[in-house]
């Protein structure tokens, strides 16, 4: 186990610094003076200059420039945002937390609903099959941006029934603790915090919807055909010819079996699950790290860019293979079959 | 090369015919089919039949409403937009600027892919190692993330689409191919036919490649449904093809604009996209549940 | 299909809880704005947004202009003296008037003349420790020439002090009742400068003002708090909120969803949207202000008057006014909206002949020509949607054969690449402070604006800057009414700029807020509302 985690530690290692290598080449070929992209400072001053240079040892070749580059930004100086003059971390800080609570509830939403619409898929027999398969290939082949709107269109202003945009309603100010807006009301003390947790609840169902379908599609045509393999294998015929109830084999045998492939999918769709909540984050303007990273590159502040695509990357790459590592421990045998 | 043919000349139906045969029996595969070929035809001569140029602006008609409204007209059969363009037509002319962009993606995507995948394949250890971590890392790198890089570095244009698209595709293309092949390279027929003499490259051509195009086949398809998708959304984001072109993806941008009062500026593009994605996965399912019946 | 399945099970859950929609704080406001302020010290911006942002929340002025009559009246003055000469002015001041306090500043006295003389010596004097302070640019009063033409200002007593100008101005009450001219707090400003921080002056405001600033948090929004000390009628809203939003759409979903009472600039479009809804309604008043399309006179080939005649007759105002506009908008002849008092109804409309505009610009040389088009990325008062204008300009002028390049940058880079001046032409507007005519002049066309960075058409004529100087200083209305018009007229020969439109300002609201928002000398103001009983 203890050399399966190393190699896992290994491969992250190698990914960062790939990664980093790539946007420091980027950085370094972004239209505007590379000190400005690298540090955030829109017009520095000789000894800012002077000292910038010596920070990111620009003088120095790309190889020292590359760690230097390494170096500033794994121990965490992002630079500066040019909007803002902020350091760039403190943002993300804010945004980082909203995106996170919008993507776990998209993804725990979709794991709730698409398990046992997975199991009911999977069945030979009824029309629901038929009619699951069809909800599959149209959750597939939604432009999220569309079905975002279409949701905004109908529930927020056709029926008025929830809130088509933004996170809460302003008059609530709550102090930020830990920016997930679930746990920050009910730690204030105010006494309308029910009603301001009931405010941001109702801005998240929307958001969540549209950000949940991909994923339930994707855990629902997964879990369905893991199952149709299992339920196919000679020990699940050898239970039912022992007289174990068709419920029980599934919900104790097949369903484990089946969460291995289905974490290994979900784990391939990291990539598209943040794409979606960038998307999803402009449409009901969310305040997240999307519309974030969107306003950056709209306003040419190439370091907030870079730190944020950073930082993006890096929760994907890390929770890939926390996942990964997850499916391990369920799954002894995948350990053996990983070559690293 | 008479003398290195292994297999049985029997007269039965070429693979690719069976699986013919199994794909004609699914009715939604072949309505899917029927789909895709209307959208390559629409992407191919699209600009031919629209009514109007993808930028004429009829100003006295602005936001008008689709025919089938009280106040629309036939004139314009899908409505107009906030400058008075005939949606249908700028749905024809951004045809292939969303769809056939995306099979030329694809189709670079799919050639690269498949090299690489080949190299690193039929290569063991340290190599293919290498191969897999650098595209680990790419592949952890969303299109849109790509775009945004891309963007940032290029300036915004339809460049940023190809390459941050094909970039985000790759990884996929690879590691299909060289799984592949790393599974045929196990099989006992293919130690048979190196046992029979046959050189590395004998090898892939006649003996490896064949019997990997099912897997191919199918991601094509898939990475061919993505593609249009993230198309469209790096239109929708702005970040490829810039404002007055009529990309899909960037006409329902626009359309946000008036989503309250027009809201068929919004919708109208979304369909044709729902619709083409829709007919590539129907295709996709189709393939895949008949190549499975084939070889099941 | 997932999502069909789900929606009525959530939504079950949670209608009970949405009927139960009131906001806790009844007197708690939310103003979706259209942009972050970039200050919040009015002196330092003519930018609608900052102003909005700043001027009747969180300061006064030495005199207000009243919402409906146009009149001035006393505002941190309680009176004011003009002396013979038109040359001299003396005030006095209100003594009741206390200052914000933040976590940094608790302020030690009432508002006294020290006060004013802070505030107005920052902006005139280059020796001021505040003058450079935050860029050193004072837009408004640099464009007028204010900075030039108050000599000093003479401290009489604690609540008296004499204003002295160098010429008499007939503008001068109009310009310091102006939003620009704001009464910041020179204590405030002399720890500040102890501590070493003095831009804290412009970022972390201090005034007088109904509401004072809680926080700001860039791109999201802005926190007022209701300023219990304030010396003015008491105001009812504890608390208001700018929620920045950009997209004017966005702001009318929110408006709809009720996270919004108050939305700015709606789309035209969207104004029947609105409409659909019983409990939201559209305030509108004609707007002083003007949209217009300058020519960066000092780039060649536009520095050729042809050139620019040329590309005026080509542009088909009307579209513009439907497409933009809605037909909401009135098209304008001139640079005066018709509001104003010395608007000259017989001003003739400047042509559309696209004929004689390329035979003009084949006899200045150019059968073929490129330029670019700056177009503003947001939606202001005076023109909704730039851009779209921009896409009808480019289509007019190809039919003469001009390549029109469309370039536009975020709001904020917008205004500062604006500075560099490195446009051809930039699609632009202005919307005025005051009711007084050479508002619509001076700061625009002026050479002394030109150093301020008002002056988007780069436009400096001596003969033109006299006649405006003389249109400032005449006391009689019938003359300068006269002067206006001979202004107006020499516009349409010379163009600088092409006037394309005076658009109506409007908002949206939730009905069950009360009273006036909008004023006509421009600004939001929330102190007159209350929610309905």
């Amino acid at each position: 186990m203890l050399t399966y985690l190393l190699r896992r530690l290994n491969l992250l290692i190698l990914t960062t610094l790939v990664l980093l290598g790539l946007l420091y080449f980027a950085s370094l070929n972004m239209p505007g003076d590379p000190l400005t992209t690298l540090s955030g400072i829109p017009h520095p001053s000789e000894q800012q200059r002077a000292d910038l240079t010596e920070t990111y040892r620009l003088e120095h070749g790309h190889i020292q420039g590359y760690l230097a580059f390494v170096g500033q930004r794994l121990s965490g100086n992002f630079g500066l945002s040019q909007a803002s003059g902020i350091p760039v971390s403190q943002e993300l800080m804010q945004v980082l937390p909203a995106t996170i609570e919008l993507s776990v509830l998209a993804v725990l939403l979709s794991l709730i609903v698409g398990i046992p619409l997975g199991i009911l898929a999977a069945s030979r027999r009824g029309p629901l099959p038929k009619i699951l398969w069809t909800g599959t290939l149209l959750g597939f082949s939604v432009p999220i941006f569309w079905l975002g709107l279409l949701l905004m269109l109908t529930f927020g202003l056709e029926w008025d029934l929830l809130p088509p945009s933004g996170r809460l309603n302003l008059l609530y100010d709550i102090p930020q603790v830990t920016g997930f807006l679930l746990i920050d009301i009910p730690l204030s003390d105010a006494s309308w915090r029910g009603a301001a947790l009931q405010d941001a609840v109702n801005h998240l169902i929307l958001p969540t919807l549209a950000l949940a379908t991909l994923p339930c599609t994707i855990v629902i045509r997964t879990i369905r055909a893991a199952m149709l393999a299992e339920m196919d294998k000679n020990y699940i015929r050898a239970l039912t010819a022992r007289g174990v109830h068709h419920w029980s084999l599934i919900l104790h045998h097949a369903l484990p079996n089946s969460l291995a492939p289905m974490l290994r999918t979900l784990s391939l769709q990291l990539g598209q699950l943040i794409s979606g909540a960038i998307v999803v984050e402009m449409i009901f303007t969310w305040p997240g790290i999307g519309n974030w990273l969107l306003s950056a590159q709209y306003q040419g502040d190439h370091t907030s860019l870079t730190g944020g695509i950073l930082v993006v990357s890096l929760s994907i790459i890390v929770t890939a293979i926390a996942l990964e590592i997850a499916q391990a421990l369920l799954n002894p045998i995948n350990r053996k079959e990983i070559h690293g | 090369m008479a003398n290195t043919s292994l297999y049985h000349e029997d007269k039965i139906p070429s693979p690719w015919h069976q699986i013919w045969r199994h794909y004609q029996s699914r009715p939604s595969a072949v309505v899917g089919l029927w789909a895709l070929l209307l959208v390559v035809f629409l992407s191919l001569f699209g600009p031919l039949i629209a009514p109007f140029s993808a930028e004429q602006q009829a100003t006295e008609h602005l936001l008008a409403p689709p025919s089938w409204f009280a106040d629309g007209s036939v004139d314009y059969f899908l409505g107009t937009d906030a400058l008075g363009r005939d949606l249908l037509s700028r749905l024809l002319h951004g045809a292939h600027l969303t769809f056939g962009y995306a099979a030329l993606i694809v189709w670079v995507a799919l050639c690269l892919g498949f090299v690489i995948g080949t190299l690193s394949g039929a290569s063991k250890g340290l190599q293919s190692s290498v191969l897999g971590h650098l595209l680990d890392a790419l592949l952890s790198l969303p299109s849109l993330l790509l775009a945004l890089l891309f963007a940032a570095v290029l300036g915004p244009g339809a460049h940023n689409v190809f390459w941050a698209v094909g970039l985000a595709l790759l990884p996929g293309f690879v590691r299909v191919v060289h799984n592949a092949i790393h599974e045929e390279m196990q099989k006992e027929y293919v130690m048979a036919a190196r046992l029979d003499g046959a050189s590395r490259w004998q090898l892939l051509r006649y003996v490896i490649w064949p019997n990997i195009t099912d897997p191919v086949v199918v991601h094509t398809t898939l990475a061919f449904s993505t593609a249009i998708l993230d198309i469209a959304v790096l239109g929708f984001l702005s970040l490829g093809t810039q404002a007055p072109s009529p990309e899909w993806g960037s006409m329902v941008r626009e359309g946000t604009n008036n989503v309250l009062s027009a809201p068929w500026t919004v919708t109208m593009p979304g369909l044709a996209i729902l619709f083409s994605v829709l007919a590539t996965n129907l295709v996709g399912d189709g393939l895949r549940q008949a190549i499975a019946e084939e070889r099941g | 299909m997932a999502r069909s399945w789900l929606l009525p099970v959530l939504l079950a859950g949670l209608l009970t809880g949405c009927s139960d929609n009131n906001i806790h704080h009844d007197a708690g406001l939310v103003y979706c704005s259209e942009g972050n302020p970039e200050t919040f010290n009015p002196q330092l911006t003519t930018s609608g947004t900052a102003i909005d942002a700043t001027a009747k929340q969180l300061y006064n002025r030495l005199l207000r202009i009243d919402a409906n009559t146009g009149e001035l009246q006393p505002e941190l003055a309680l009176s004011w003296l003009v002396s013979e000469d038109q040359r001299e002015y003396r005030f006095v001041l209100r003594q009741d008037v206390r200052f914000h306090h933040n976590d940094r500043f608790v302020p030690s006295r009432h508002l006294n003349a020290d006060d004013v003389l802070f505030s107005f010596n920052r902006v005139i004097d280059s020796t001021h420790p505040y003058h450079s302070v935050s860029g050193g640019h004072y837009p408004f009063f640099q464009g007028i020439g204010l900075d030039r033409n108050l000599l000093a200002i003479e401290r009489i007593s604690d609540h008296e002090l004499r204003f002295v100008l160098a010429q008499p101005s007939a503008s001068f009450l109009a310009d310091i009742a102006t939003d620009f001219a704001a009464i910041l707090s020179a204590e405030y400003g002399e720890q500040l400068l102890r501590h070493g921080e003095p831009e804290r002056l412009d970022s972390q405001p201090i005034g007088t003002g109904p509401f004072y600033l809680k926080d700001f948090l860039r791109n999201r929004h802005i926190r007022y708090a209701r300023h219990e000390g304030y010396w003015g009628p008491r105001v009812e809203l504890d608390q208001l909120v700018f929620d920045i939003t950009p997209s004017s759409t966005t702001r009318v979903i929110k408006l709809i969803g009720g996270d919004c009472d108050v939305a700015a600039l709606p789309q035209i479009s969207e104004l029947s949207v609105i409409q659909r809804y019983d409990d939201l309604a559209i305030d509108a008043r004609p707007g002083l202000n003007v949209a217009f399309w300058a020519f960066n006179t000092q780039k060649p080939p536009l520095d050729d008057p042809r050139v620019r005649q040329a590309l005026s007759l080509a542009v088909d105002k009307r579209r513009i006014l439907t497409a933009v506009y809605h037909n909401t908008a009135v098209s304008s002849k001139g640079l005066l909206p018709p509001i104003s008092w010395a608007y000259d109804p017989n001003l003739p409309e400047f042509p559309h002949d696209p004929l004689r505009a390329r035979q003009l610009l084949d006899s200045a040389g150019y059968s073929e020509l490129e330029l670019n088009v700056w177009a503003m990325p947001v939606s202001r008062i005076y023109n909704p949607n730039a851009i779209k204008t921009a896409e009808i300009l480019q289509q007019d002028l190809a039919k003469i054969g001009v390549r029109l390049n469309i370039v536009s940058y975020e709001w904020g880079g917008f205004i500062s690449k604006l500075e560099h001046a490195e446009y051809d032409s930039v699609l632009i507007g202005w919307a005025a402070d005051n009711l007084d005519p050479d508002n619509f002049f001076t700061p625009l066309l002026s050479c002394d604006a030109l150093l301020s960075g008002s002056n988007r058409a780069r436009w400096c004529d001596p003969q033109f800057d006299a006649l405006m100087a003389q249109a400032k200083a005449t006391e009689d209305k019938a003359t300068r009414r006269r002067l206006y018009s001979q202004l107006e007229h020499q516009l349409q020969q010379q163009l600088p700029l092409l006037p394309l439109a005076h658009a109506n300002r409007t908002l949206g609201r939730q009905r069950k807020w009360q009273g006036p928002i909008l004023h006509t000398s421009g600004g939001v103001d929330f102190t007159q509302l209350s929610k309905e009983p």
